[in-house]
């Protein structure tokens, strides 16, 4: 019993020193005045206050301000929750000179060897009568208080964590109230629509007062979180985000109804870039930083046993946003939509968590099966580029129902084959194709003369032929013509070998005379000139017996004359007698 | 004599010049062929391109329309699938793209019926192109030739009856095929069709900024010309819908 008494005085005594060795968060100096703008005729307050460290404090130099009272000097010195806090004070009381806008410069602190310094105050000085020194101070005005005053000491803000963003890149907006006043009772919080955006809002919580105080422009305001919003710009260029407006009633009490006042917030805008071009095939508009994996339950199954797909999508970014991958399954596998699974928080670091597709595989046929690499696209909006993860390929080997896998080669189950892509087909690879410009044959002069050339040879040759045949034609006309002048000259000759009395040459003339007429007049060549050809021809050509047996009398006798001298008729009678004959055949042969 | 010389020197030189530009074209035609094959049709169609002003006919255009179609530029790719056609418009590689092609773009157009008869004609025509038509041409020249000879120097009555009345048909198709031969000629070269290449086209009823709207089109379709009046093109479309458009939104085909 008294062991275990002792025991827990150490832990006690422990506890109790163990905090006396840590000092806050190290030493802080920090000038806030209590209001700002000021009116000419008013007073404020500068306190300049070094918290958590010891040291010498060199006070910024006033001499734009009147000081009405101080420096004044406070220390305190704090245990909460076992943390130990330490603070000393210079407050000073001032009032402005003149109106304008004066700087406070920098207060500095040496505090072990360490320079500390506070940031620079710009103090507006305005025209005006004396306003509510602060929050706390007496409400003389009740309600009719200015609207200027009233959003010194109250206001609402929106801030965002980014302003230039990528379309589809998440931003945190975050709705702060700032207010001077110690009691404040909130009315209506008008939000605004945010259009353009798609958001997600934070889990909703209590608003409650920050435990730190901000300081805007040397005073300090307590600070408390409307709401907090995750924003995801849908469109590009400047959004606006449009301001929130907001009333309350402060200062009531039991005496006093208090004031009711309305403030509006900024509206900050936001730039919004396009993504770039040239996105990858598998991209889906998921913007972010994000991991990528795929696992089945099993590679080995039977025909028409389901296969488990799961396809998981961690990180950050527009999670909520993402829609199933478009993947590539074969053609034998039934693929049923999947099942979609979140698991996503939402915290001032954005959207992130994972999102999970499950696809339900049934292969129908038994058989080796590929799942190619499965691809997610993303564009990470911190490097700026887009960004491809893969997992997979999974390889199956489905049997049959007896267990049996068949080779790639085995006769399987048919099924009708179906067109499932469609795009255009392939390009012609053979340059050999390619042809000239405007090498058409069509309306060239080879082809013209390719198909008037034949015909007009043909032409050429018919009228060649013709004009032969007309020439051959005229000069047996003209030799039937003349037929009877040769032979009235032949006989002509034969008359003056009759007066000379050269009776061969007579007989010779007279036979000449006749053959060349009979050739002539009948158109024989003079080579197949012969008594049997003559005899025919002018059978033929209708001239009667008689002339006919004369014609024989003539040229027998004018051969008989070539080899025995004449003696039946007397070289006259035959002269005359040949001489009519040939008349006589003038008339018959036209 | 000296003319001569010349006059056969320079046809030397340019028959050279086409032949070399050709051979260029078909390097070039292979190398966009390569990069197709690769997928990397941003090059391919560079390639095709350059070889274009050098070349004419189907190949070509074809595979300029495939590049085309590949990089997503839906209205040139029909233009092209249009320009191929008209080598050979009964091309199935051809109407099988640029259907696709078609269900591609904004305006589905209900185009008149036609008769079996009437495709069929159209096929027959273009089938051969001109100078398939222009071969067929000399050969029934030199038959009808031949016949005739054996009209004039045929032994037998009916040999040369044969030859007389034979030579006679045979003339008849051989004007006959050089109308088929100066159609295709027609079709390709002189017949007006163009494509839409802006987004949105109002189509006038006069030619005349001002003028009442009669119907829209889009990018990608093809309309024919059917007569042109200062900048403006009087069209027609496929359901028979006629108009006026602007000629800076068309291009021809």
């Amino acid at each position: 019993m008294k062991k275990t008494g002792r025991h827990n005085w150490i832990a006690i005594v422990s506890i109790l020193c163990f905090p006396l060795f840590s000092w806050g968060q190290g030493a802080t100096l920090e000038a806030t005045v209590d209001k700002n703008p000021v009116s000419v005729s008013d007073i404020f307050k500068l306190k300049i206050t070094l918290s958590n460290g010891k040291g010498s404090i060199e006070t910024p130099d006033l001499n734009d301000f009147q000081v009405v009272f101080g420096p004044s000097r406070a220390s305190s010195y704090r245990i909460v929750n076992g943390r130990q806090t330490s603070s000393m004070t210079f407050s000073y009381t001032l009032r402005p000179k003149e109106t304008g806008t004066f700087e406070i410069g920098v207060a500095k602190a040496n505090v072990d060897g360490k320079i500390l310094t506070s940031s620079p105050i710009k103090v507006k000085v305005v025209e005006g009568a004396s306003t509510a020194a602060s929050g706390r101070g007496k409400s003389s005005g009740g309600q009719k208080a200015s609207p200027q005053s009233a959003n010194q000491n109250l206001m609402v803000r929106t801030q965002l964590s980014k302003s230039n963003v990528y379309k589809g890149e998440q931003v945190v907006v975050t709705y702060i109230l700032l207010s001077r006043y110690n009691n404040i009772d909130l009315g209506d919080i008008d939000f605004p629509t945010l259009d353009g955006f798609w958001t997600e809002d934070f889990p909703e919580q209590q608003t409650t007062w920050e435990p730190k105080l901000e300081i805007i422009n040397g005073v300090q305001y307590r600070k408390a979180i409307l709401r907090q919003q995750i924003l995801f710009p849908q469109r590009t260029g400047t959004l606006e985000i449009k301001p929130l407006t907001l009333s309350a009633n402060v200062n009531r009490s039991f005496f006093n109804p208090g004031e009711n006042l309305s403030v509006r917030s900024n509206s900050p805008k936001i730039t919004v870039k396009a993504l770039q071009g040239g996105a990858p095939k598998s991209f889906n508009g998921a913007v972010g930083s994000f991991d990528f994996s795929a696992s089945v339950d099993k590679t080995e199954a039977k025909a028409n046993e389901a296969i488990n797909l799961k396809v998981k999508v961690t990180g950050s970014g527009n999670l909520k946003l993402i829609d199933e991958p478009n993947f590539q399954f074969p053609e034998d596998f039934e693929v049923y939509d999947p099942e979609t699974n979140d698991r996503i928080s939402v915290s001032t670091g954005g959207l992130r968590g994972s999102r999970t597709f499950q696809y339900l595989i049934i292969p129908r046929y038994p058989g080796q099966y590929n799942i190619p690499e499965l691809e997610f696209s993303f564009f990470n909006s911190s490097t700026g580029k887009y960004q491809t993860a893969k997992a997979g390929p999974f390889d199956f080997n489905i049997s049959d129902a007896d267990g049996n896998v068949p080779t790639a080669g085995a006769p399987r189950a048919k099924n009708l084959v179906e067109q499932s892509g469609l795009d255009i087909r392939y390009i012609i690879t053979d340059a050999n194709v390619l042809a000239g410009p405007r090498s058409q044959f069509f309306g060239t002069p080879l082809f013209w003369a390719g198909t008037a050339g034949p015909f007009a040879m043909l032409f050429i040759f018919l009228i060649y032929r013709r004009r032969k045949e007309a020439l051959d034609k005229d000069v047996r006309g003209k030799k039937k013509r003349g037929a009877g002048r040769m032979a009235q000259k032949r006989l002509k000759a034969a008359q003056a070998a009759l007066k000379s009395g050269d009776s061969q040459v007579f007989y010779q003339e007279i036979f000449k005379a006749l053959y060349g007429y009979l050739g002539d007049k009948l158109g024989i060549p003079i080579g197949q000139l012969s008594r049997q050809r003559i005899l025919s021809e002018l059978r033929s050509s209708g001239v009667n017996e008689a002339a006919v047996n004369d014609v024989t009398y003539v040229i027998d006798t004018c051969e008989t004359a070539r080899f025995a001298p004449v003696t039946e008729t007397s070289d006259e009678v035959f002269y005359k007698r040949t001489a009519e004959l040939i008349e006589n055949l003038e008339g018959r042969l036209k | 004599m000296k003319k001569l010389i010349v006059f056969c020197s320079a046809f030397l030189i340019s028959v050279l010049a086409i032949g070399q530009s050709l051979d260029y074209a078909r390097d070039q035609f292979s190398l966009g062929n390569e990069a197709y094959m690769k997928g990397d049709y941003e090059t391919a169609l560079n390639h095709y391109l350059e070889a274009e002003p050098s070349t004419e006919g189907l190949g070509i255009n074809y595979n300029l329309g495939n590049a085309y179609f590949k990089l997503g530029e839906i209205p040139e790719s029909i233009l092209h699938y249009e320009r191929a056609l008209r080598f050979d418009p009964s091309n199935e590689d051809v109407q099988y793209n640029l259907s696709i092609a078609n269900d591609l773009i904004v305006d589905k157009i209900e185009v008149l019926p036609k008769s079996k008869l009437q495709i069929w004609w159209k096929t027959f025509r273009y089938s051969l192109g001109p100078d398939g038509w222009a071969e067929i041409c000399i050969g029934l020249s030199l038959t009808s030739v031949l016949l005739f000879l054996l009209y004039y120097f045929g032994g037998s009555k009916a040999l040369r009856r044969f030859g007389f009345f034979g030579g006679l048909v045979t003339c008849l198709f051989l004007v006959l095929t050089y109308t088929l031969a100066q159609s295709a000629e027609n079709y390709r070269y002189a017949e007006k069709s163009a494509i839409v290449f802006t987004d949105k086209v109002d189509v006038k009823s006069e030619p005349r900024g001002g003028s009442v709207n009669v119907f829209v089109l889009h990018a990608g379709t093809k309309v024919d010309i059917l007569s042109q009046e200062g900048e403006w093109y009087e069209v027609e479309i496929g359901s028979g819908a006629q108009g006026w458009i602007y000629q800076d939104e068309l291009r021809l085909v």
